[in-house]
C-alpha cells in the first residue's frame, strides 16, 4: 500500500512538471517593449508616430557638431587654449572633421521617410492626414539629401575635381530597406541627380502640404519652411532666379519678419525664435546636456561652473564685429564684458578664461533659463533677405540686391549706416558674404557652406606661422570622408579621393 | 577514534543482514602501507553485489563471496581503493596506500556523477580545499589559474564586479560565457545591476559552501546541456549533510588589508607646468605671442618663475597628488559558521556567512550575507527528497566610472596644480577646495564627488531547488526537480546638488529596479546495471524546461529641495522614466549512455534536442549529439608488470553543442517607442527581421591521455582539441546607405586549437613532511575561418585567418629624431607621415594564447604552506587609458610620468613618444599622434604571485581541552607581486582595452578556523 502511495506521488510529480509546460506556447515569446513591422505601420497613427520619432532624432542632429563644425573649420571660430579636448582637431581641418554630418544617421532617417512613404500608399485614412504625412516625409527626405550632398559631394557649382572622373554625389535611395537584398547596395549617383532629387522632393512636398492642413509652425516642415529651404537649395545650385523667387515669396508670406536691432536677442532667446521659419524644439524629457549642446561647448558661465567654454570667436571676426559696432552701431558687435552684468550677457560676451581673453557667442544661452537647452533656428528670416540680395546681385539687378541688403541692415545697425552704395557684382557679393558671416557666425555651419558653394579658399589665423591654417578650395578635405563601414559593406561605393 | 569505532560497528551490523547464500569464505587483514598498522573500519565488498563487510579493530575481516571470479573491493576514507580477484585464495591480506591526490575523486557531469578515472570527456575540477578562505569576492575569481583550459580575467577589481570566465578560448562573436549550474539549477551569472560600475550575480555565493567546481570542456562532457553548452559548463556543487554521531560545526573569522595592486606615476605640479609651457613652445616657438602669453599666465598663477637671466623655473608650481588622495587601505572582514550533521534519514548542511569589504579606493565598498540550508530526507528505501535553499544579499557601493567626477579616472586626470583640500584627509564641506579653477579648470572634484555622491546596489539572490528521487527498481531511478533562481537588484545613485554631476539638475536621484528570475523543471530517469560482471551500463534520459523573465524599471528624479532629503518623493520633477521587459524560454529532451567493458573500454553517447524562443518558428529546434570512447590501456593484460604505472587511459571524443546567445527577439523586425516630439509619441525601427536565425553550433574533437603512477603520486592529464564554432551569429554590417548598419546572421566560422596539460604530483611524502605540486598549462589559438560569403574581412576587428578581435590599425613608427614629428608605416612598411586606411596592418590576439598556474603545497607537521603562481601570455592590449594619459596635447588632463620622461625633446632623440604639441599640430599631418594607432598596443606576458598561504594547526592535545577538535590560524597574501616586463598599465590582467577602472587589490589576510 505504502509503495502504491509513492508510485502515485511519482506520477503526480511527473504530471505536474510536464503539465507546467504546454508545448505549443512555451517557446512563443513576443516582446512587450517593441512592435513588429506590420503591426507598427498598419495604420496612419503608426506612420505619424514614425514621423514624430524622426523629428525627435532630427532635433538631435542639430546640436553642437552640426552648428559649430563649419565655424571651426573656417575663419569664424577656434578653440580656447585651455579646453576640454572637444573639437580640437577642427581648427586644423584634420582628417574626419569635414564629415560632420553623420552619413549613417542621415541614411537611417532617410530610410524612415522611405518607410513612411511606402506604407502611406497602403493605409486607408483621411486624405488630409495622408497628405500631411506625405508632405512631411518628402520635405524631410529632401532636407536630409541636401545635407548629405553639401558635405559628401563637391559643391553643385564647382563639381571639379571629380571623383574618378565623375561628379559623384551620394547614394540615392527612395525605397525602404526592409530585409537583406544586396541589389540595393547602390553606387553613388551624380551630383546633378542628387540636387534634382532634392528639388523634386521639396516641390512635391509643397503640393501635399498644401492639402495637408495645419502643421506646428515653426517646429515642423510647413509650406513656408519648404519654400525657404528651396530658396537655399536653389542658391547653392546657382539657380538665382528661383532662389530669389522663393526667398521673396517667403518674405512676403511669412508670419515672422526681421527683428529690429533693439530686440535682436529675441531671434535666439524667444521660444520659438522671433525670426525662425524652421526651428528645433526640445522638451523637458529629451533636452541636450553639456557634452552635446552648443551651450555646453561654446559657453561658460560667469563663475565657470557651467559649460566647457571651448569654442570661441576668432580674432579677425571679432575685429570685424566690433568695428561695425563702433562705426555703425551694429548690434551684432556689441560684445559685453562678463563682469558688467552676468545676467545680461548680450549676443556675445568677453571672458577671462584661464588667463586667455576669449569671447563666447551667446546665441545658444540656454532656452527658458535651462542650461544646455539648445532650441536652434534651422532657417531664419535673415537668411531669406541675404539670399534675395545675393541672387539679385548675380542676376545683375543691383537695385533689388541693395534693396534687400539695406532692409536687412536697417534691422541690425543704425539707420544712417544701413545704406548700401555699392554697384558692382563683386562688391555686392562680398558684402552679402560678410553680412552672412556676421549674422550666422555660430549657426548651422553656414560659413563653411558659403565658402564651399562659392568656390573660395579658407584662410584663417596666420598661415605663415600656424600650420594648417589655409585650406585651398580644391583640397580633398573640403569634401567629407565616407565612413569605412559603408565602403566595406558596399563594394559599389567609392571613397572621396584623398582619404 | 571513538567515532570511527561506532561507525564500524554500525556497518558491521548492517553487513550482518546481507551475508546469506555465500559459498566461499575469504578472510584476511587490512593494514596501512605507510606504517603497517592494522586498519579498522575498512569497507570490503564484492563488486557488483550488495555483499559487504568492514574490518574490525585488528584490521581483520571475513566475507562470503559467491564465486572464485568475484572481485573484492577495499575502500577506506583517505586510502586508495583496491580491487582483488578472489581466485583460489582464501586468505587475502591487503596493504592500502594513502590517497593523496584523490584518485577516486567524483566528478559531477550533469544529471549524474562519475568517477574521474572513468571519464571519457574533458572536465577540469577545482576542489574546495584550493579556494577556501580566499580573500576574493566571487568564486569565478577564486578559480583563476587553477584549472587547465579555463581562463579567468577581469576588467577591474571592483569588489563584487564582473569577472570573465572563458573555457578553451573565445570562439563566438557574440557570447563566450559558460553556463553556470548550481546544484542542478541554471543560474544568472552576469551582473544584474543597471548602475553599478560592474556587478556579478555570482558574487553573492559564498564559495566556502562549495564542495566542488567542475568545468565541462569538450562536447562529450557538455552535450548533455546541448543548447547552452558551446562555451562550456561550470557545475557548482555545494556541501551536503552527513549522518554523523553529532553535529559538526566549523567557524572561521578573518581580517584582510588591501591596497591597489599598482598605481601609475603621473606628472607632479612642476612637471605639469613645464609640460604646459612646452606645448606652446613646440607648436609656436619660444618667442611667439601665444607662447609668451602663456608664460605670463603661468607666472601670474605662481606656477613658474622667470629668472633674471630669462630662464624658466617651474619648480615653484604647487603639487597635489589626486591619485594618492583617493587611495586608502582597504579592509576585508569575514566570518562564517556552518554546521553539518543529521541522522541516516535526515541530513543537513547549513551555513551563515558575512563579508564586509572596504575598498582600497574611496567610495567603493562591498558587503555580503549568505544563508544556506541543504537538506536530504529519506522517506523510505525507495523515496527521498532533497532541498537546497540559499539566499544572499550583496550591498555594493561604487561610482559612475569613466567620468571626471569618478574617483579613479578623476584622480588620474585632474591636473596636479589643482588643490584638493585645505587639510588632507578631512572630509568636511568647508575643507574642500571645491571646483578648482585655475588654468586647468574642471568643474568636477573627484574627491568631493565621492564625499557627496554614491551609487548603491543591493542585490538579493536566491536559488531554491526541490527534488524527489524514486527508485522504481534497484536499477532504475526517477528524479523530478523544480528550481528557481531569483535575482532582485535595487540600484540607487545620488548626484548631490552640491557636487558637479548633480548641480545642473539641482540634485538627481536614480532608482532602478531589476528582477531576473527563472524557473526550471527537470525530470530524469537513471538506469544502472552491471551485466555478467563486466558490462557496466549507466543511462540517463530526461526532459527539462527553463523560462526566464527580465524586468527593469527606471526612475530618475531631479530638483531636490534639500540635499539631505534624497528620496524620490522629494524630487520636484522627473528627469527620466523608463523600463523594459523580456522573456525567453527553452525546452529540451536529452539522454546519455555510459557503457564500460571490464573497466577497460568505455563508451559514452550523449544527445540533446533543444528548442529556444529566440529563433524563428522554422529554425527553433536543434539537435546536439556527442560520442566518446576511452581505453584504459593499463588494465590490459599485456600491460601487467609495468611497475609504477597504475593508470593509463586514452580518450577520444567528438560532438556538438550549441548556444542561443542571440538577442531575445533577434529574429523579429522590431519598432520601439519612448521618443516624442512636441509631446507627440514617436516610434522608430530598431531591428531588421531575420526568420532564418538559428543556433550557433560548436563541434569539438578531443584527444586525451590520462596517466597515473607511483601509487597515485603522479597524475598527468593531457588534452588536445579542435573546436570548430559554426553558424556564428554575426552582426553583418550593412552599408549605412540602406538606413541600417547591421543585421544578425548565422554566417561565421572559427576554429580553436589547443593543448591542455595538468600535472599533479606528490613530490615528497614522509610522516611529517609532504610536498605536492599542481601544475596546469594551456595553449589556445583562435582563428576565424569564415566570415560573410565572399568576404575575408569586415570591420577592423574581424579577418579570416586572424583571431577574433584582432586590430586592423595604423602602424606607429615613433617620431622622427630630427624634429619629433610622428611617423607611421605604410602598407609596405615604409615610413610615412600620412598613413591612409590601406596602410593599416593587423595585430593581435587580444586573448592570451598561453596561460596556466602552478601551486606548491607543503605540510610540515602542524604547519602547512602553499604558494601559487598564475601566468598568462601572448596577448595584446589596447591601452585606452594611455591614449589619454599620453596625449601631451593640452587637453587639461594630467599625463603619464613615464611618457613625459621619454618624450622627444631635441633633435637626435630616438624615442617613440611624440613631443608635447598644442592641439596635436604638425603642418600637413591629418592624423593626430594621440589617435588610434599601434602606439597604444602593447604585448602582455606576465607571471603573478597570486597567493601565499601559511597555516598552523594547534596541537589537538591543547585544543581538545577546550572541547575544540582542531584550531587553525592562517595568513594569506594575494596578488603579492607581478612580473610584467615593461608593461605600462597598472594591471596586465585586463583584457582588450583598459580604462581607468577600479584596480585589483593586493591583500593580506589573517584568520582563524576551528572545528568543534
Amino acid at each position: 500500500m505504502q509503495k502504491h502511495k509513492y508510485l502515485f506521488l511519482l506520477v503526480l510529480t511527473a504530471v505536474m512538471l510536464t503539465g507546467a509546460v504546454s508545448c505549443e506556447g512555451y517557446l512563443e515569446k513576443f516582446p512587450r517593449a517593441s512592435m513588429a513591422d506590420e503591426e507598427a505601420m498598419e495604420n496612419i497613427e503608426g506612420i505619424e508616430s514614425t514621423m514624430y520619432g524622426l523629428y525627435s532624432r532630427w532635433i538631435y542632429s542639430h546640436l553642437s557638431t552640426r552648428q559649430l563644425a563649419g565655424c571651426l573649420l573656417t575663419d569664424n571660430m577656434k578653440i580656447a587654449v585651455s579646453n576640454s579636448g572637444r573639437f580640437i582637431t577642427y581648427p586644423d581641418n584634420q582628417e574626419n572633421t569635414s564629415s560632420f554630418v553623420s552619413w549613417s544617421a542621415r541614411y537611417n532617417d532617410i530610410n524612415r521617410t522611405n518607410m513612411m512613404l511606402y506604407y502611406l500608399d497602403e493605409v486607408e485614412a483621411d486624405e488630409e492626414r495622408i497628405n500631411r504625412a506625405k508632405g512631411q516625409a518628402l520635405a524631410m527626405r529632401g532636407y536630409l539629401y541636401f545635407e548629405l550632398l553639401t558635405v559628401y559631394a563637391r559643391p553643385y557649382m564647382y563639381q571639379e575635381p571629380l571623383v574618378q572622373g565623375e561628379p559623384l554625389g551620394v547614394i540615392y535611395k527612395t525605397d525602404p530597406f526592409m530585409g537583406i537584398d544586396e541589389s540595393s547596395f547602390e553606387p553613388r549617383g551624380t551630383i546633378e541627380e542628387g540636387y534634382q532629387l532634392v528639388l523634386d522632393d521639396l516641390q512635391t512636398a509643397l503640393v501635399h502640404l498644401a492639402a495637408g492642413g495645419d502643421v506646428t509652425f515653426p517646429y515642423r516642415f510647413t509650406e513656408l519652411s519648404v519654400r525657404a529651404l528651396l530658396a537655399r537649395v536653389n542658391l547653392y545650385m546657382g539657380n538665382w532666379q528661383q532662389a530669389a523667387d522663393y526667398a521673396e515669396e517667403v518674405i512676403q508670406t511669412s508670419p515672422v519678419g526681421l527683428v529690429d536691432k533693439d530686440n535682436y536677442m529675441d531671434a535666439f532667446t524667444q521660444a520659438p525664435g522671433a525670426e525662425s521659419i524652421l526651428e528645433t524644439a526640445f522638451t523637458d524629457d529629451d533636452r541636450p546636456h553639456v557634452n552635446n549642446s552648443v551651450q555646453g561647448v561654446a559657453w561658460r558661465s560667469p563663475c565657470g561652473t557651467f559649460g566647457y567654454g571651448d569654442v570661441i570667436l576668432r580674432h579677425d571676426l571679432l575685429e570685424l564685429l566690433m568695428t561695425n559696432h563702433s562705426n555703425k552701431g551694429d548690434v551684432r558687435g556689441e560684445i559685453r564684458w562678463m563682469d558688467e552684468d552676468p545676467n545680461d550677457l548680450g549676443i556675445a560676451f568677453e571672458h577671462d578664461k584661464d588667463g586667455e581673453d576669449v569671447v563666447f557667442s551667446n546665441k545658444f544661452g540656454g532656452h527658458r533659463g535651462e542650461y544646455y537647452w539648445d532650441d536652434a533656428p534651422v532657417i531664419r528670416m535673415a537668411e531669406m533677405y541675404l539670399i534675395a540680395a545675393e541672387a539679385y546681385a548675380e542676376l545683375n539687378d543691383p537695385d533689388q540686391s541693395r534693396h534687400y541688403l539695406e532692409e536687412f541692415r536697417e534691422h541690425r545697425m543704425d539707420e544712417e549706416h544701413a545704406g548700401v552704395d555699392l554697384d558692382t557684382h563683386e562688391e555686392l557679393i562680398d558684402l552679402v558674404l560678410t553680412e552672412r558671416r556676421l549674422e550666422f557666425y555660430s549657426e548651422m555651419s553656414h560659413r563653411w557652406f558659403d565658402l564651399r558653394r562659392r568656390g573660395m579658399d579658407i584662410t584663417k589665423g596666420c598661415p605663415d606661422e600656424d600650420p594648417g591654417s589655409k585650406v585651398d578650395f580644391d583640397d580633398y578635405r573640403i569634401v567629407g570622408r565616407l565612413p569605412h563601414a559603408e565602403l566595406e559593406a558596399n563594394e559599389n561605393a567609392i571613397q572621396n579621393p584623398g582619404y | 577514534m571513538r567515532k570511527k569505532l561506532v561507525f564500524s560497528f554500525l556497518l558491521l551490523l548492517m553487513a550482518g543482514f546481507t551475508a546469506a547464500n555465500a559459498q566461499i569464505t575469504v578472510t584476511g587483514t587490512v593494514t596501512s602501507a605507510e606504517d603497517e598498522e592494522p586498519l579498522p573500519g575498512v569497507s570490503v565488498s564484492v563488486r557488483g553485489t550488495t555483499i559487504g563487510t568492514v574490518t574490525d579493530i585488528e584490521g581483520y575481516y571475513s566475507i562470503e563471496v559467491p564465486s572464485e571470479e568475484s572481485v573484492l573491493e577495499y575502500s577506506f576514507v583517505g586510502m586508495l581503493r583496491k580491487e582483488i580477484i578472489v581466485g583460489d585464495q582464501r586468505t587475502i591480506d591487503v596493504e592500502m596506500e594513502p590517497d593523496v591526490v584523490g584518485l577516486d575523486e567524483v566528478v559531477v557531469t550533469g544529471y549524474g556523477v562519475q568517477r574521474r578515472r572513468d571519464l571519457t570527456g574533458s572536465v577540469a575540477s577545482v576542489r574546495s580545499r584550493e579556494i577556501e578562505g580566499m580573500a576574493v569576492s566571487s568564486l569565478d575569481r577564486a578559480i583563476q589559474g587553477r584549472a587547465a583550459g579555463v581562463q579567468v580575467t577581469s576588467s577591474g577589481g571592483i569588489p563584487g564586479g564582473h569577472v570573465s570566465v572563458i573555457v578553451r578560448g573565445i570562439g563566438s562573436f557574440s557570447s563566450n560565457d559558460p553556463l553556470y549550474i548550481v546544484d542542478g539549477v541554471e543560474v544568472q551569472s552576469s551582473g544584474t545591476s543597471g548602475l553599478a560600475a560592474s556587478s556579478n550575480a555570482l558574487a553573492g555565493l559564498d564559495f566556502n559552501d562549495i564542495e566542488s567546481i567542475d568545468i565541462l570542456k569538450d562536447a562529450a562532457a557538455s552535450a548533455i546541456y546541448g543548447a547552452r553548452a558551446a562555451a562550456g559548463v561550470v557545475i557548482i556543487t555545494t556541501r551536503r549533510g552527513e549522518a554523523t554521531e553529532r553535529t559538526d560545526f566549523n567557524f572561521e573569522v578573518s581580517r584582510g588589508y588591501t591596497e591597489s595592486i599598482e598605481t601609475l606615476d603621473m606628472l607632479d605640479g612642476p612637471q605639469f607646468s613645464n609640460l604646459y609651457y612646452e606645448l606652446f613652445e613646440n607648436r609656436y616657438g619660444p618667442d611667439h605671442d601665444v607662447t609668451l602669453g602663456q608664460v605670463n599666465v603661468l607666472q601670474d598663477r605662481g606656477w613658474m618663475e622667470v629668472g633674471p637671466d630669462g630662464s624658466y623655473d617651474f619648480s615653484v608650481a604647487p603639487n597635489h597628488s589626486w591619485v594618492d588622495a583617493v587611495q586608502r587601505t582597504g579592509e576585508v572582514w569575514e566570518a562564517r559558521l556552518n554546521a553539518r550533521g543529521g541522522t541516516e534519514s535526515t541530513r543537513f548542511y547549513t551555513s551563515l556567512s558575512h563579508n564586509n569589504t572596504i575598498g582600497h579606493i574611496l567610495g567603493y565598498d562591498f558587503a555580503r550575507t549568505n544563508f544556506r540550508l541543504n537538506l536530504d530526507q529519506e522517506v523510505s528505501d525507495r523515496l527521498s527528497f532533497d532541498m537546497q535553499v540559499t539566499a544572499n544579499l550583496v550591498d555594493q557601493t561604487s561610482h559612475a566610472e569613466a567620468l571626471f567626477s569618478s574617483p579613479v579616472l578623476g584622480a588620474y586626470w585632474t591636473p596636479p596644480i589643482n588643490q584638493i583640500w585645505k587639510e588632507p584627509g578631512v572630509f568636511e564641506e568647508e575643507n574642500f577646495v571645491n571646483h578648482p579653477r585655475g588654468l586647468f579648470g574642471s568643474s568636477s572634484h573627484a574627491v568631493y564627488n565621492v564625499f557627496r555622491d554614491y551609487t548603491d546596489t543591493r542585490t538579493l539572490k536566491s536559488v531554491i531547488n526541490l527534488g524527489a528521487d524514486y527508485n522504481i527498481t534497484d536499477n532504475l531511478t526517477y528524479r523530478g526537480s523544480v528550481g528557481v533562481d531569483y535575482n532582485h537588484t535595487d540600484d540607487e545613485r545620488w548626484n548631490d546638488p552640491r557636487a558637479s554631476d548633480g548641480m545642473i539638475y539641482n540634485g538627481r536621484l536614480f532608482n532602478y529596479h531589476t528582477v531576473i528570475y527563472s524557473v526550471q523543471t527537470t525530470q530524469t530517469l537513471n538506469y544502472n546495471q552491471v551485466f555478467a560482471d563486466v558490462h557496466n551500463v549507466n543511462a540517463v534520459a530526461g526532459f527539462e524546461t527553463h523560462e526566464r523573465l527580465y524586468r527593469r524599471s527606471q526612475v530618475v528624479g531631479e530638483n531636490f529641495p534639500n540635499p539631505n532629503i534624497n528620496v524620490m518623493n522629494a524630487a520636484a520633477s522627473a528627469n527620466f522614466i523608463g523600463g523594459n521587459e523580456t522573456e525567453r524560454s527553452r525546452m529540451g529532451t536529452f539522454g546519455r549512455l555510459n557503457y564500460s567493458y571490464d573497466d577497460r573500454y568505455m563508451l559514452t553517447m550523449t544527445g540533446r534536442y533543444d528548442g529556444s524562443s529566440r529563433f524563428g518558428a522554422d529554425n527553433r529546434w536543434g539537435f546536439f549529439p556527442a560520442a566518446a570512447i576511452g581505453w584504459r590501456v593499463s588494465s590490459e593484460p599485456f600491460m601487467a608488470g609495468l611497475g609504477e604505472l597504475d593508470n593509463l587511459m586514452l580518450r577520444l571524443s567528438y560532438g556538438t553543442s550549441g548556444t542561443d546567445a542571440a538577442g531575445t527577439y533577434a529574429a523579429l523586425g522590431l519598432w520601439s517607442g519612448g521618443t516624442q516630439h512636441l509631446g507627440d509619441v514617436g516610434i522608430y525601427p530598431t531591428q531588421l527581421p531575420n526568420r532564418y536565425l538559428t543556433w550557433e553550433e560548436s563541434r569539438t574533437l578531443n584527444l586525451a591521455i590520462n596517466a597515473g603512477a607511483f601509487g597515485g603520486r603522479v597524475n598527468l592529464e593531457v588534452d588536445l582539441y579542435n573546436r570548430w564554432s559554426e553558424r556564428l551569429l554575426l552582426s553583418r554590417p550593412l552599408p549605412a546607405s540602406t538606413g541600417w548598419t547591421s543585421i544578425t546572421e548565422n554566417v561565421g566560422k572559427t576554429l580553436n586549437e589547443g593543448i591542455e596539460l595538468s600535472l599533479n604530483t606528490v613530490n615528497i611524502q614522509t610522516d611529517n613532511f609532504q610536498w605536492s605540486t599542481n601544475l596546469n598549462f594551456s595553449v589556445v589559438q583562435n582563428e576565424i575561418l569564415e566570415l560573410l560569403p565572399g568576404q575575408d574581412f569586415f570591420s577592423d576587428r574581424r579577418k579570416v585567418g586572424r583571431a577574433i578581435d584582432d586590430w586592423n590599425i595604423p602602424q606607429w613608427a615613433g617620431v622622427n629624431p630630427a624634429d619629433g614629428r610622428p611617423m607611421y608605416y605604410d602598407r609596405d612598411w615604409n615610413l610615412t607621415y600620412r598613413p591612409v586606411y590601406e596602410d593599416r596592418h593587423w595585430m593581435g590576439p587580444v586573448q592570451p594564447s598561453r596561460y596556466g598556474g602552478i601551486g606548491n603545497e607543503f605540510i610540515i607537521g602542524n604547519f602547512s604552506a602553499s604558494i601559487f603562481f598564475q601566468y598568462s601570455g601572448g596577448s595584446y592590449r589596447y591601452s585606452n587609458h594611455n591614449r589619454y594619459a599620453q596625449m601631451h596635447n593640452g587637453a587639461n588632463i594630467n599625463q603619464n610620468l613615464r611618457t613625459w620622461e621619454r618624450r622627444w625633446q631635441e633633435p637626435g632623440d630616438v624615442t617613440g613618444i611624440v613631443a608635447p604639441n598644442y592641439a596635436n599640430g604638425y603642418a600637413g599631418d591629418v592624423m593626430a599622434p594621440t589617435g588610434y594607432s599601434s602606439r597604444l598596443i602593447e604585448r602582455v606576458d606576465y607571471v603573478r604571485l597570486k597567493d601565499i598561504d601559511l597555516a598552523y594547526t594547534l596541537p589537538a592535545t591543547l585544543t581538545q581541552r577546550f572541547g575544540v577538535d582542531d584550531l587553525r590560524v592562517f595568513v594569506r597574501a594575494s596578488n603579492v607581486y607581478t612580473w610584467d616586463g615593461d608593461y605600462s598599465g597598472w594591471d596586465p590582467e585586463f583584457t582588450g582595452s583598459d580604462w581607468f577602472g577600479y584596480p585589483q587589490g593586493r591583500t593580506i589576510t589573517f584568520g582563524v578556523n576551528t572545528n568543534f
